[in-house]
């Protein structure tokens, strides 16, 4: 028998390899427990006969309020949760580990662990994952038939108070799960060092030729967890406390190990940011250009999330080791073009700076992917104008290939437990009962208005269409602020009526 | 008649003018890096701006970088770069032809206002002049000088519109980003500004 399995479950992205199974499977197998991993979003693809169209509907269902499956579409999510149980009656296991990867595997995860309790009442199962800390996803929430209280609670506590999870881990799940597999019990929430090191994560149960474009994907590894800043609009802070990180060795010789072992050349880091170290990310660096250098034929490249520093920050020298290194296509999170805004955030950093990096990353050949938003709840008409000047300042560095393509985002949204949501009577904001995220209200910036978030939304599409600047994701961007204006309009008026 | 952009909404129905309007330029900024080979004498470098001479010099061999900031006198400007006082003495040439020894200007990079105009290919080709001194006449552009002539590109300021309008680099994302995409960003653009119309405030 297995001590454990970690399970992926839909919401997938089938371009996308989630490493954190292989991940958990070497940690437990260095503490000499018996592991194994399943991603049973890949067998959702194979009973829809691997048709995107087919898969894409029901993978709707399970971020859509109320959504209704045709009798075909019933047949095979009846027919997904039944081979989920034979799966585990094949393989027998102490527990049953799911990743709650975020919001979107709420619906999914409730009807799964709801299928395998009705059918293996004494399987012990484990939940863990960004999504067990968060509030029920207001989309999937009346399918979930939460009542009063419950709407306040985390996921995870809905899951374990309903007996559908016998143990939730929040955070960190390393030091948990090896307590858990030796004494049955869960004491560790989180770790409390500034570092930490991972044994080599184990593929060998990975199916990867089953994944769209699986021979260009990116393969996922982790170099640091949390984030050095505390953005007013971001929750890294609250989801994954204060920064931590690997050694830039420990990182690059899992790199290399899994480069040689799997094949894979090109890699992303699920890192909130990649420069949140220094020291670690130059070794890292270091060790991965040498190695790019003694093997020209297998060269590796990666990607992955960047803060922008002010421009004492960086050393020349660790732009030119990044490039060396593989660097190219690294997001990062502009947000504003205002330097006012950017302080409201707290980004601690500045237009200029950001010129200042795509400036190095055209002269080191490094390209970069921006983050904008638009609808700050400090950002002004005169802010916004300036926040379009950005886009005609990066045009140089959009032409020249430095900026691949930007996100334009959604209009500001202030997630539960984010600096911004906290701090609302601070910042004299006023929120609304039925949407405090989307719907608000800020007296002494009063243009600011939903309507007017959402309408700066449409002004840069159409500025950045003007600009030729690619932008990605419109439409799954645009299309559900659409809807939900459709959907609430009346409520937003009569919240705006009421405050104005 | 100048107009106002007072709402996100006024930006959206009057984009192009907006979009003009936070663009105008009264200088430019023009960082050159060249690499000057050298015989006999320094090769002398000229730059004009709207026919006003803003450099004139002798560049020393190897590397040089000039960083200059010129007034634009007129929305419709000219840069000029251009070799100058090169003769026949600054070539040696040995008895089969072959250039032994030579006074050259070899361009690294041309960034007006941030613009690298020799990077974009087709833009260089296409819009950029090069005239011959002693042939008089026009020429595909080169990346540098190996006989007296300049370089020139006229435009219309602001010349990041002007240039923008003109680039073809990068304007799109690669298939593979949109295959999500079933709907035209541009009908729901306009769908998504109807319902916005919803909103009174």
């Amino acid at each position: 028998m297995l001590d454990i399995v970690f399970c992926s479950i839909p919401y997938s992205n089938l371009d996308y390899i989630y490493s954190a199974p292989a991940i958990l499977k070497g940690i437990v197998q260095s503490h000499g427990f018996r592991a194994k991993t399943k991603d049973f979003g890949l067998d959702l693809y194979t009973l829809c006969g691997n048709n995107f169209e087919k898969f894409t509907e029901i993978q709707t269902y399970f971020i859509t309020p109320g959504k209704l499956l045709s009798t075909e579409h019933l047949k095979i999510l009846d027919e997904f949760y039944n081979e989920i149980c034979q799966f585990i009656e094949q393989n027998p296991a102490k527990i049953y580990s799911f990743s709650i990867f975020s919001v979107y595997t709420h619906k999914s995860g409730y009807e799964i662990l709801q299928r395998i309790k009705q059918r293996f009442p004494d399987q012990r199962i484990l939940i863990g994952g960004r999504g067990v800390k968060v509030t029920a996803y207001t989309a999937t929430s009346p399918d979930l038939g939460l009542r009063g209280r419950e709407k306040l609670l985390p996921y995870g506590e809905i899951i374990a108070n309903r007996k559908l999870a016998d143990y939730v881990i929040v955070g960190d799940g390393e030091d948990a799960i090896i307590e858990l597999l030796g004494t049955g019990n869960i004491s560790v929430e989180n770790f409390q060092s500034e570092t930490f090191e991972y044994p080599l994560p184990d593929y060998t149960d990975y199916q990867f030729d089953k994944y769209l474009n699986y021979k260009s994907i990116s393969l996922p590894i982790t170099g640091s967890k949390g984030c050095v800043r505390d953005c007013d609009f971001c929750d890294v802070r609250y989801q994954f406390g204060k920064f931590r990180y690997r050694s830039g060795a420990d990182v690059a010789n899992e790199m290399i190990h899994v480069s040689k072992t799997y094949g894979f050349r090109k890699f992303q880091f699920t890192d909130s940011l990649v420069n949140g170290g220094l020291k670690p990310l130059e070794d890292f660096c270091s060790i991965v250009s040498q190695y790019n250098q003694d093997n020209p034929e297998s060269k590796i490249s990666w990607n992955g999330q960047y803060i922008c520093r002010p421009k004492e920050h960086m050393p020349e020298r660790l732009y030119s080791l990044m490039a060396a290194s593989g660097a190219h296509g690294l997001t990062i999170g502009a947000e504003s073009g205002s330097d006012r805004v950017l302080e409201a955030m707290n980004k601690k950093t500045t237009v200029g700076a950001l010129l200042h990096e795509l400036e190095m990353f055209r002269k080191y050949n490094i390209t970069c992917f921006l983050l904008t938003m638009t609808g700050h709840w400090s950002e002004t008409h005169e802010d916004f104008i300036e926040h379009c000047q950005m886009f005609v300042k990066i045009l140089p560095y959009v032409r020249s290939g430095t900026v691949s393509a930007v996100s334009l985002g959604i209009p500001m949204m202030m997630l539960d437990s984010t600096p911004s949501q906290v701090n609302i009577d601070r910042n004299g904001v006023i929120v609304s009962d039925f949407d405090k995220e989307s719907i608000w209200y800020v007296p002494n910036n009063p243009i600011n208005t939903f309507k007017e978030r959402a309408m700066r939304r449409l002004a840069v599409t159409q500025l950045c269409q003007l600009l030729k600047i690619p932008t990605v994701s419109d439409v799954e961007y645009i299309l559900p602020i659409k809807n939900y204006v459709d959907t609430n309009y009346q409520k937003i008026n009569n919240f705006y009526e009421k405050v104005i | 008649m100048k107009k106002s952009f007072d709402t996100a909404l006024d930006i959206y129905l009057n984009c192009e003018n907006f979009i003009r309007s936070i663009s105008t330029q009264k200088t430019v900024c023009i960082d050159l890096k060249v690499n000057a080979i050298m015989y006999q004498s320094a090769p002398r470098m000229v730059i004009m701006v709207d026919s006003k001479i803003i450099y004139n010099d002798y560049l020393c061999e190897g590397e040089n970088s000039i960083l200059l900031n010129a007034d634009l006198l007129s929305e419709n400007s000219s840069i000029k770069i251009g070799m100058r006082e090169k003769t026949s003495q600054d070539t040696l040439v040995n008895d089969e032809g072959q250039i032994l020894a030579d006074n050259a200007i070899e361009i690294i990079w041309l960034r007006l206002d941030g613009i690298d105009i020799i990077q974009d290919y087709d833009f260089f080709r296409t819009h950029i002049t090069y005239f011959l001194h002693d042939t008089e006449d026009y020429v595909a552009p080169l990346k540098g000088f190996w006989q007296n002539g300049d370089l020139a590109i006229e435009f219309q300021s602001p010349l990041i519109l002007w240039y923008n309008e003109r680039s073809t680099k990068n304007t799109g994302v690669d298939d593979t980003m949109k295959y999500r995409n079933i709907l035209s960003t541009k009908t729901l653009m306009q769908d998504f500004f109807d319902s916005l119309q919803k909103l009174r405030i």
